[in-house]
């Protein structure tokens, strides 16, 4: 168990080491998360929406644009990888399949976790929407789909990699696994921002952690089969 | 004489790329202290038949034995690094993978002759120094098993040397060199096997003469006429 620890310890610097020298899924997902903001912002406002009737909105919108730019984004998570197929040297020095997923799922769950809190408070700003009562509650559900997210990304991402096709597969291939993220996530961020916290007895919070441990549990049993060929 | 238990074998493997098939039934095992020389025309099926034996491509048929992983080390034309990673850093990764001290790290990007461009990123090194650090990362544990692809491929002669070292530094260990660089590697055979289109043509055998080595040899260079 320690040299497993060991060894996830080194993947997560790796991962941590390659993203912060290029920076490239951290800018890409920031950019989309100010940019489709601020698009939307314009939008809304040139459709002369009242602020109660842009509060009703406002999850579905958050949630669109969260799991859209996220997927599109993280087509990145695989290709340095690819590029000096570095996942093969670990898989030889004895690293397991399931320890690399692990920490490319929580080095994403990170990227995407604050993606999802900028974006949030960009589109919060851009709508004019006053801060939600319950923040912590916000935060969770935004933890929770961002797990799932990077699960089936990064498992797709890895499936889809070899393909010259990889931008437009990966979207294709996780945008129908995510249905359930999405409802589950605008539904709570609707009752926290209309109701002020989520309902007692409110099905979604269980049903996104079912989601999570579904996706997280698939993508430790068959990334190696993406891995290898 | 009893032939020692190899500590690598691959028996009757046959791998398909689509219609094409790369391997037809090729076999080939190696054995504690051996240094095997995969001689073959380009497209022969070396590089596919080291890949299965490393266990990164899976075979169609045949079996294959081989040590745990971690245990063996594998050299191919793709260097297994990370581009965007320091040559220590790549290192220390794969280092810390199989168990190998940190000073262990310092002392091979010494040995390898890298100290000096050892905190640059492998993309902005030299051909021959990530030749270099690929070798470094595939002899870094001391593994039991050593699957060379090409290694001398953009290696200057001191590389080869230190090439030359760390294979001999490693008596107890089964190694196996596809290369066509006969004349900087010939040296280090203890048999060569011959392949042409999937199958091996011609082997020396363990423990095999010179004359049998020799012979072995000529039947490639036949094959590159």
């Amino acid at each position: 168990m320690k040299s497993w620890l060991t060894g996830l310890g080194a993947l997560l610097i790796k991962e941590l080491r390659l993203e912060l020298r290029g920076k490239e899924t951290v800018t890409l997902l920031f950019c989309n998360a100010i940019l489709a903001s601020a698009l939307v912002g314009v939008g809304t406002s040139s459709a002369f929406l009242d602020r109660t009737n842009t509060l009703k909105i406002f999850p579905m919108l958050l949630w669109t644009l969260f799991l859209l730019s996220a997927s599109a984004s993280a087509v990145r998570a695989h290709e340095q990888e690819l590029e000096g197929r570095g996942f093969e040297g670990l898989l030889l020095a004895g690293a397991t399949s399931p320890q690399i997923f692990v920490s490319k799922l929580l080095v994403s769950t990170a990227l995407f976790f604050a993606h999802f809190v900028v974006l949030a408070c960009v589109l919060a700003v851009a709508l004019d929407q006053p801060a939600p009562l319950s923040v912590g509650q916000l935060l969770a559900a935004g933890l929770g789909a961002s797990s799932a997210l990077a699960a089936v990304t990064v498992l797709l991402s890895a499936v889809a990699g070899t393909s010259r096709m990889r931008g437009v597969i990966l979207p294709l291939l996780s945008l129908p696994l995510l249905f359930p993220v999405f409802f589950c996530g605008t539904e709570m961020t609707a009752q926290i921002l209309i109701v002020g916290h989520l309902e007692p007895g409110a099905p979604w919070p269980l049903i996104l952690l079912c989601a999570d441990v579904l996706y997280v549990a698939l993508g430790v049993s068959l990334f190696e089969f993406a891995l290898r060929d | 004489m009893v032939a020692a238990e190899p500590l690598i074998e691959a028996k009757s493997i046959t791998k398909s790329f689509g219609p094409k098939r790369v391997l037809q039934r090729a076999s080939l095992a190696c054995s504690a202290g051996e240094v095997v020389l995969l001689l073959g025309a380009n497209g022969a099926g070396k590089s596919t038949l080291l890949r299965v034996m490393a266990g990164l491509s899976r075979p169609d048929g045949g079996q294959l034995t081989r040590p745990r992983a971690g245990s063996l080390g594998f050299l191919s034309h793709h260097l297994f690094l990370y581009s965007r990673l320091t040559a220590r850093e790549n290192l220390r990764l794969f280092g810390a993978l199989s168990g190998v001290p940190g000073d262990s790290v310092a002392a091979a990007l010494r040995e390898w002759g890298l100290a000096d461009v050892a905190d640059r990123p492998v993309s902005e090194l030299s051909r021959g120094n990530q030749a270099r650090v690929g070798l470094a990362r595939t002899f870094l544990n001391a593994p039991l098993v050593r699957l060379l692809d090409e290694p001398s491929a953009n290696l200057d002669d001191s590389g080869v040397e230190r090439l030359q070292r760390a294979i001999l530094a490693g008596p107890r260990s089964a190694t196996v060199i596809a290369t066509h660089d006969l004349h900087r590697l010939g040296g280090l055979a203890t048999r060569v096997v011959v392949m042409s289109q999937g199958e091996v043509l011609a082997d020396s055998g363990a423990g095999g003469s010179t004359a049998e080595i020799a012979q072995a040899v000529r039947a490639y260079r036949e094959l590159n006429r």
